[in-house]
């Protein structure tokens, strides 16, 4: 075995390791060593952006939960130092979780709005409550519940404004600053109605706490529900949404975050580092929390590109085929993932590396890379198929939309999807699905959600848009309709082509 | 009778179609050719065996169809009842999709048989060939191949350049000084060739090395010589005569290929830029598909561009349909086309716009169909998603710049800096050498 050999051995548990899991859930924190600080996220991680926005998959939730947990936010926080998390204290405002310890979980707020309390002051509450266990004055005393608290602000509004600003002071004159955290804000509701009027609500407070500079509020939001123009039908919203941040990753973020993962791993992390080093001249920085020690990406392979593919080669197969004109494997993979919108989720692009080193090492045990094009190729199949599942997760309907598109081919006109849609009549059997799944509902079940605009306009063209808003689909310049790969093959489409398959 | 429709050119295939399956149900197609000839007429040829009765049927029947793309009586035929009889099933053809059937098309034209010939199939030994092509002029496109055959002279090759854009010369204006043109131009020795008079010796006047580098090496063969500022008046007649079919037979294509040939073993280039003529000409296909090269199709993204593309792409489409599949040729010739997006302001959106506009062409016409139930390469299917970078439409951008409006580079090149060739040129450039690398392995 000579050294390269040896070298490409020693990365096989890094991949193994990586985890097959869905996306993160809950509110557990991240293992501060999973924890990847990508250059272009700093905006949505800084506690003075208040609207994060992100498609599924991009790490709402993850970056909500690291924010919230000691020790990752400290990762977070020694990388980024300009955003001052150090001396930030961070809570839950809203998250799927349902103690109803720091918020009212979803069926308690389906109650609260069933007795008519007021959504701002219901959110008042919240932050005040949160404000007030850290100083620990004693403004709720003899309030056991979310009802008696919000009941308590909506009594005494003096007294609650009072508080928020003095507060405020106390937390500025020492520096400090408190983070309330907004995440899984599709499940404030069971319907897009209730949605509706929690997040108007929650939003309007987060606009009016505004001027409290200490005082920081982080909605993560989804993309229908940012483009849910009823959603920010308030005055002065505009000023909430200006400074609004998009979770993206770009190419070279999905390979700093690959680099991550295997300068991290427990077993192939000193080799990969030392390897790094000695092609590169540079080192990996050291973060130390709670005695874990997480390596950073240095800048030469987090950013530049050109190092990246240099290090993707070593282990991967160069081209996509070997046929050289097919595909250079470092720009293929990003572009095989992407969704209409361009957008690559950093799991998917992590499960097809490593189904593509399990099928490498399973049939092509003698390729002198860890990745073959072939298992490239699979991988990227694989990942497709828990995008899919993924996406269906926020979007239940995306299955019913997509079933009678089966053996249609793109680009195609809208009329050709709308006739496929009026034959199996979808418009209906969506909200039809909708009604039925929300009459029993605990807190565990996601709601049904239909796209936003369907109940006021049950059409097909509301189908079209929906599926073009979480990039399912796109219009290409001539408004006909396109699927990317991604959806495309999982969704049984054929692409179309002047030069005919003879069958 | 009912009184006839008015049919014109587009109808008849379809219309043939239609009749030869109405009278003779069982046809299959494949075994079918139909001959269009110079003025657009339809003749259909049929197998031996069919029976006089399906023959004589199909000729009445046509003839009444088709009105005047009918011959008349003699519009059907079997292969034995022609004069070249079986051989006509073997002449090369179109393949045209008409209402779910591929129909062979023999093509008889005044002249461009070469739109009809599939490109020349196995290994070519020759430097690598780069053709720049465009469906207008002022998009950069001779300027670009200047400065890239200038750049390569740098880095110490040999570059040949020829001037085929013989309507509208330029390569020879803007890179050698009058006194320096040599005595013949490409034009000479095409309408020289058609008597036989092209003589080996011919290609050493023809070139000339070009001063807007320094080191030598920066050859150019230009349209028009020395000859054409002498006898002025000639011109226009050679240039009537300039794509005609040889006396011996050869095509345009083939004339050409040997004229380049001959350059090549007399300059023996590294790289060999060929300036193609714009727009939409049946001799254009001999510098697409002929000189087996790499192909860059110059855009500006407006309307009329992609009208003209698309009409030029969907024909290439009919030699893709059989090519694509029977031939064991190593590179595809569509893998070597690529888009040039010209005028750009290198932004994102204009990028992935262009990329969206070449699409909609391209997945019209040379891309395979890729069926709902063929796995992503399954088969190597020749198709791409609109967003592929490693696709053939997805463009090289080159930044739109006042520098180079209307430049003429003897006189303005020394007064622009390097730096801004580089922020305009500088990502075809790399496309470009991306390409020469590839092209090298290829012919090797």
């Amino acid at each position: 075995m000579n050294s390269n050999e040896q070298l490409l051995e020693t990365l096989r548990p890094a991949f193994e390791a990586i985890p097959e899991e869905v996306a993160h859930h809950g509110t557990e924190p991240p293992e501060p060593a999973s924890v990847y600080v990508v250059p272009g996220h700093e905006s949505a991680l800084n506690p003075d952006t208040a609207i994060v926005v992100g498609d599924r998959g991009t790490g709402k939730s993850f970056w909500s939960s690291a924010l919230n947990g000691e020790a990752t936010r400290m990762v977070i926080g020694q990388q980024l130092k300009r955003i001052r998390l150090d001396n930030t204290c961070v809570g839950w405002g809203f998250s799927s979780e349902t103690s109803n310890r720091n918020h009212p979980s979803r069926r308690v707020l389906q109650r609260l709005l069933d007795q008519n309390f007021n959504p701002e002051d219901i959110w008042r509450t919240v932050i005040l409550y949160q404000l007030l266990e850290a100083s620990g004055q004693a403004f709720f005393e003899g309030t056991e519940d979310w009802p008696a608290r919000i009941q308590r602000v909506a009594d005494n509004p003096e007294a609650e404004e009072r508080l928020f600003a003095s507060i405020n002071e106390e937390l500025e004159s020492r520096g400090e600053r408190h983070l309330l955290v907004f995440d899984a804000l599709d499940r404030l509701g069971n319907d897009w109605a209730q949605i509706r009027v929690l997040l108007r609500g929650l939003l309007r407070v987060g606009l009016d706490l505004r001027e409290f500079r200490a005082i920081r509020t982080k909605f993560f939001l989804r993309q229908d529900m940012w483009e849910d123009q009823s959603v920010w039908a308030f005055p002065d919203a505009s000023k909430l949404t200006h400074g609004r941040v998009l979770l993206q990753w770009h190419r070279a973020d999905l390979y700093g975050l690959l680099w991550h993962q295997l300068a991290n791993n427990a077993r192939s992390g000193p080799q990969f580092r030392q390897w790094v080093q000695r092609e590169y001249q540079c080192s990996f920085g050291e973060v130390t929390t709670n005695g874990v020690t997480v390596y950073v990406v240095p800048e030469a392979i987090r950013t530049r590109e050109a190092n990246q593919s240099a290090l993707l080669q070593a282990i991967a197969s160069r081209f996509m085929g070997t046929n050289r004109r097919r595909g250079n494997t470092f720009t293929w993979l990003p572009t095989h993932l992407a969704d209409a919108k361009g957008q690559v989720s950093p799991r998917s692009f992590l499960v097809a590396l490593k189904h593509a080193h399990t099928l490498t090492q399973r049939q092509y045990p003698e390729a002198d890379v860890l990745l073959h094009y072939e298992g490239i190729k699979k991988g990227v199949q694989e990942a497709s198929r828990l995008r899919l599942r993924e996406l269906q997760e926020d979007y239940p309907w995306i299955q019913q939309v997509l079933d009678p598109l089966q053996g249609m081919t793109v680009p195609a006109n809208e009329e050709e999807l709308h006739a496929r849609w009026r034959d199996d009549d979808v418009v209906n059997r969506v909200l039809q699905a909708a009604a039925d799944n929300n009459q029993t509902l605990d807190d565990s079940v996601r709601p049904y959600l239909p796209p936003h605009s369907l109940e006021n306009q049950a059409q097909e063209g509301t189908l079209t848009q929906a599926m073009i808003e979480i990039g399912v689909i796109n219009r290409t310049a001539d408004g006909r309709l396109n699927m990317p790969d991604l959806f495309r093959v999982a969704a049984g489409i054929g692409r179309r082509g002047g030069v005919r398959a003879i069958r | 009778m009912r009184p006839q429709a008015h049919i014109t050119f587009d109808q008849c295939l379809p219309l043939l179609v239609r009749v030869v399956r109405e009278l003779v149900p069982s046809v299959d197609f494949a075994e079918l050719r139909v001959v269009r000839d110079m003025h657009g007429r339809l003749y259909l040829m049929v197998p031996d065996n069919w029976s006089d009765s399906e023959v004589g049927a199909l000729k009445e029947k046509l003839q009444s169809v088709l009105g005047h793309y009918s011959p008349g009586m003699n519009g059907v035929a079997r292969y034995q009842d022609t004069l070249a009889g079986g051989a006509l099933f073997q002449e090369p053809t179109l393949v045209h999709w008409v209402d779910g059937v591929n129909l062979h098309l023999i093509e008889r034209r005044a002249m461009g048989q070469d739109w009809a010939l599939q490109p020349q199939a196995g290994p070519q030994f020759h430097p690598p060939r780069f053709v720049f092509h465009s469906l207008k002029g002022g998009v950069g496109r001779s300027t670009a191949m200047m400065l890239w055959g200038r750049e390569l002279v740098r880095q110490g090759r040999t570059v040949l350049l020829v001037d085929l854009d013989l309507e509208a010369p330029g390569l020879g204006a803007h890179m050698l000084e009058p006194e320096h043109r040599p005595v013949y131009g490409v034009l000479d020795w095409l309408v020289e060739d058609l008597v036989g008079n092209a003589r080996a010796a011919m290609p050493k006047d023809m070139v000339a090395q070009s001063t807007l580098v320094n080191s030598p090496g920066l050859w150019v063969a230009p349209a028009l010589g020395k000859r054409a500022f002498d006898s002025p008046e000639n011109v226009m007649a050679k240039l009537a005569r300039g794509y005609l079919e040889g006396e011996d037979g050869l095509g345009f294509a083939a004339r050409l290929r040997h004229m380049v040939e001959a350059l090549e073993a007399h300059v023996k280039p590294d790289v060999v830029l060929i300036d193609s003529r714009a727009g939409l000409h049946e001799t254009v296909a001999a510098n697409l598909l002929h000189l087996n090269a790499e192909v860059f199709l110059f855009a500006v993204d407006v309307p009329a561009t992609w009208e003209g593309y698309r009409y030029l792409l969907s024909h290439l489409t009919q030699l893709a349909q059989v090519s694509g599949k029977a031939s064991q040729q190593l590179v595809d010739w569509r893998e070597r086309f690529h888009m040039v997006h010209a005028r750009s302001s290198m932004s994102e959106a204009d990028k992935r716009r262009f990329a969206s506009r070449a699409f909609n062409v391209w997945v019209d016409t040379l891309y395979d169909e890729l069926p709902p139930d063929e796995l992503v390469d399954a088969a190597p299917a020749f198709t791409f998603d609109e967003f592929d970078s490693d696709a053939p439409h997805w463009p090289l951008s080159i930044l739109r710049s006042d520098h180079f409006e209307a430049l003429d580079p003897m006189m303005q090149l020394a007064s622009i800096g390097e730096s801004a060739i580089r922020e305009a040129f500088g990502e075809l450039f790399s496309g470009l050498n991306h390409c020469l690398a590839l092209a090298k392995v290829d012919i090797l």
